[in-house]
């Protein structure tokens, strides 16, 4: 136990001039976002290539909203984890729970704040609030806000219990100040005689996370689903598709996090083989689902008995404008799919190929939703309007690339802070490979 | 109209003669008027049932005004005898209580049978729960694109009235033409369609967009706005428009920018989205005679453009709906959309496969552009649309 124990404490105990290195980047890399932001705030959205869609012939969502349904459908996906492996108490996967909890709030967190930075009026965005009991009525982005400030809420007790859990088994005495300090805060009053009601709460809040990843996780996708004037974002799918690639992204982000805190700390003892190949065959399901909905969600816009609107959208998706990067955004989601399905041990053994995968993966996800977004509104239907144009600033490139580097810098700083699971104990259950 | 006090006895020759008199100046069929009001006393007073009163003038009243929509007519119902399921507010289900007063009142009912249609009304009024304050005018227009000659006037005028920033086309004339061999042109004059069923409102996180109840005009309170963008993707129409920049000076509304309790009149400061308010500002004005008027309205050189109450027969867009449309047809803008628009158009509707073009008269002749600041200009007709 004191050897695994070791490992575990890994991140806490050390600070590496790499570590250090990387957080200095990362720091720069969250300078200039701000600076980005801050500029956006004075001069305002016109720092953007964002213009009406209609006789400016521009879109008017972009980068930012296409950057924030990639972060929501990760909080969902990673929620979805977290929720199965504390349900199930699949013990083995302590430290994949862990990562979820925290990758799960922060991509929450950057979803809200992107939200917030695509608004004309930021310093407003309370009055969001404020109409809430009336709007949730019938508003989508109320029904969104609900949801958000549920997973946040719920995602963040979640990982101040299971923290508070983690902590009383471990001798404070032996971690760094500052965590120790966390660890008193989180233990405060605990008793040993609260362990079973803790292990409970546990477990009944990830069936809480599970329903509600399953249930308002598919709200940002109705954020689109629900809008009746835009072709190609309208229609029953578009909950499950957002679903499915929710599921894929946060699962793969967990996957390469893993695969990443593995390799640096060589937490072998902690995050065994078997760990990866569970990931990876959710992975191989997630990815295979999504590109089947995605499949069903497209095709039908290019059959020659297509609406006319669909199908402008379609045809741009699959030959057209978007062409490359759509089939590009494809290739990187489904030949990872069949790489997993054909050399699964081979590849997973490390961790550092399902790393690799999952980062290929996340891309592929990333530009499939930018698409998703920018489409319907580029080419217009109904009225005689021209095809639009959206070339994103700088300004967008940083503000949308930094919130990712500054979401990686939050989990950085996080793995300094606290543990990132506890020890595997004496008796274990058998571990279930997650398989939707 | 007579305001004098009708006599008693329905039966009688004088009451004859008075709602003869009344009905004559109407213009319409007067012994179905006569007839529709003296059943219309016997249905209140239970000598007739509704169904009987119904049936009776069925024919004649849809031979007279093309549509029998009188109070008395069966409420859509579902299958097993239920009333349809209904949204409150968008009248979906249900006739609503506008609607039916409208009818009455043409076909003088409004005075004649008015016990009978008041207590047809009530009963409507108590089974859908609907109040009775709402207001019995929605402002609309008719704008006849037959005649438009696409010399933008219409739009300079709005952008001056509202002290907009040229790229915010409140009003945009787009010049198209279809695909049918004909190379013929033609123009869509395309203000903001203040529809009953607006999705822009449905959308709004904020309640800044709002229908006023006073006369329906769809606005959007620039004190609440967020400026999201959520009205903008919902509306099928593309009339929405945010104030990107910083407008500056560009912003020259001088009128008053409160309507009601509101800040909703004139051009949208940063941040916020506007589109097309009907000129809220006029309607509200002290100034009467600038009442029912909008500056595209008064500037339109060739009067294509009519503004005023839809529900009042005797409003301007009403009056050219019925005589001016030259044999033109009539239809409202996408409205398997649902959006219930309240703009008429008289003249070609644009198919969808319609292709914008140049036009002979651009932009460029007025403080007016397309593309917002800070982006690149726009070339009409650059693109290709199956690209």
């Amino acid at each position: 136990m004191s050897l695994s124990n070791n490992d575990l404490l890994k991140p806490l105990t050390t600070i590496s001039t790499k570590f250090l290195a990387l957080v200095a980047v990362l720091g720069i890399a969250a300078l200039v976002t701000v600076e980005a932001i801050v500029h956006q705030l004075r001069f305002g959205l016109v720092v953007t290539d964002l213009a009406s869609w209609g006789t400016q012939e521009g879109v008017t969502w972009g980068l930012y909203i296409g950057t924030f349904e990639w972060f929501a459908g990760m909080a969902v996906g990673s929620i979805a984890a977290v929720g199965y492996i504390r349900y199930r108490e699949l013990t083995r996967y302590d430290i994949i729970a862990r990562i979820g909890e925290i990758w799960g709030l922060i991509s929450g967190l950057s979803a809200a704040y992107l939200i917030v930075i695509d608004l004309g009026r930021p310093d407003r965005v309370l009055n969001i609030l404020t109409a809430w009991f009336v709007t949730v009525q019938y508003s989508p982005l109320a029904w969104d806000v609900t949801f958000v400030t549920a997973l946040l809420v719920m995602t963040s007790t979640m990982l101040i219990l299971s923290l508070r859990r983690d902590f009383s088994e471990m001798n404070l005495n032996k971690l760094p100040i500052y965590t120790a300090w966390i660890g008193k805060l989180l233990t405060l009053g605990y008793r040993p005689e609260e362990r079973e009601k803790l292990d409970s709460m546990l477990r009944w809040l990830g069936l809480a996370l599970l329903i509600l990843a399953f249930t308002g996780g598919m709200v940002p996708g109705w954020l689109l689903g629900v809008v009746g004037a835009q072709a190609g974002w309208y229609g029953g799918i578009a909950g499950i598709s957002f679903l499915a690639g929710g599921l894929l992204s946060g699962v793969a982000a967990i996957a390469l996090i893993a695969g990443v805190l593995r390799y640096s700390y060589g937490m072998e003892s902690v995050l065994s083989t078997d760990v990866f190949v569970g990931l990876g065959k959710a992975l191989t399901l997630f990815g295979f689902v999504y590109v089947v909905i995605l499949f069903n969600e497209i095709l039908p816009s290019i059959f020659p008995m297509a609406p006319l609107a669909e199908s402008r959208v379609g045809e741009a998706m699959l030959y057209g404008h978007f062409a490359t990067d759509f089939w590009l955004a494809m290739a990187a989601i489904a030949i990872p799919v069949l790489v997993l399905a054909v050399f699964r041990e081979r590849m997973l053994a490390s961790g550092t190929g399902l790393a690799v995968v999952s980062a290929v993966m996340l891309w592929g996800v990333f530009v499939k939703k930018q698409l998703t977004v920018i489409e319907p509104l580029m080419y217009p239907s109904g009225l005689p309007y021209e095809v639009g144009s959206y070339v994103p600033t700088l300004v967008e490139w940083v503000i949308s690339i930094g919130a990712i580097l500054i979401a990686i810098l939050l989990f950085v700083i996080a793995t300094k802070l606290v543990p990132l699971g506890r020890s595997p104990p004496g008796t274990q259950t058998p571990t279930e490979v997650k398989d939707q | 109209m007579s305001t004098r006090d009708p006599p008693d006895d329905i039966e009688s020759a004088a009451w004859e003669q008075w709602a003869t008199d009344i009905v004559d100046e109407t213009g319409f069929d007067v012994d179905l008027g006569v007839g529709l009001a003296r059943d219309a006393q016997r249905v209140a007073k239970g000598e007739m049932t509704e169904a009987e009163y119904q049936a009776k003038y069925h024919e004649d009243v849809l031979d007279e005004f093309g549509v029998d929509d009188r109070p008395t007519a069966p409420e859509p119902q579902a299958a097993d005898g239920s009333p349809l399921p209904g949204i409150p507010g968008t009248g979906n289900g249900k006739r609503s209580r506008r609607s039916m007063l409208k009818t009455a009142g043409a076909i003088g009912l409004g005075t004649l049978g008015l016990s009978a249609a008041q207590q047809s009304t009530r009963t409507a009024a108590a089974q859908t729960g609907g109040g009775g304050s709402e207001s019995d005018v929605q402002m609309g227009m008719a704008i006849n694109t037959d005649r438009c000659i696409g010399c933008l006037q219409c739009m300079d005028a709005c952008n001056e009235e509202n002290g907009n920033p040229a790229e915010s086309l409140w009003m945009a004339v787009l010049r198209y033409e279809e695909d049918d061999y004909t190379d013929t042109e033609e123009y869509l004059t395309r203000p903001c369609q203040h529809c009953s069923d607006a999705p822009c409102e449905t959308a709004c996180p904020t309640n800044a967009r709002y229908t006023r109840e006073k006369d329906g005009i769809v606005l959007t309170d620039y004190d609440q706005c967020t400026g999201c963008r959520y009205c903008e993707v919902a509306c099928p129409y593309g009339v929405n428009y945010l104030q990107w920049a910083d407008p500056g000076e560009a912003n020259s509304f001088e009128g008053d920018t409160q309507v009601g309790d509101r800040t909703a009149a004139g051009s949208a400061p940063q941040g916020t989205m506007g589109k097309c308010t009907f000129c809220a500002h006029r309607q509200d004005s002290e100034d009467e005679s600038l009442h029912g008027t909008t500056a595209c309205e008064d500037t339109c050189p060739v009067d294509a453009i009519h503004f005023g109450d839809m529900n009042d027969e005797s409003s301007a867009p009403r009056q050219h709906l019925a005589n001016d449309t030259d044999g033109q047809p009539t239809y409202k803008l996408l409205e398997d959309k649902g959006t219930e628009p309240n703009i008429v158009y008289v003249g070609n509707e644009p198919s969808p496969t319609a292709t914008q073009i140049d036009g002979p008269t651009g932009e460029d002749r007025f403080d007016l552009v397309r593309e917002r600041p800070g982006r690149s200009r726009i070339e009409l007709g650059s693109h290709d649309r199956d690209d």
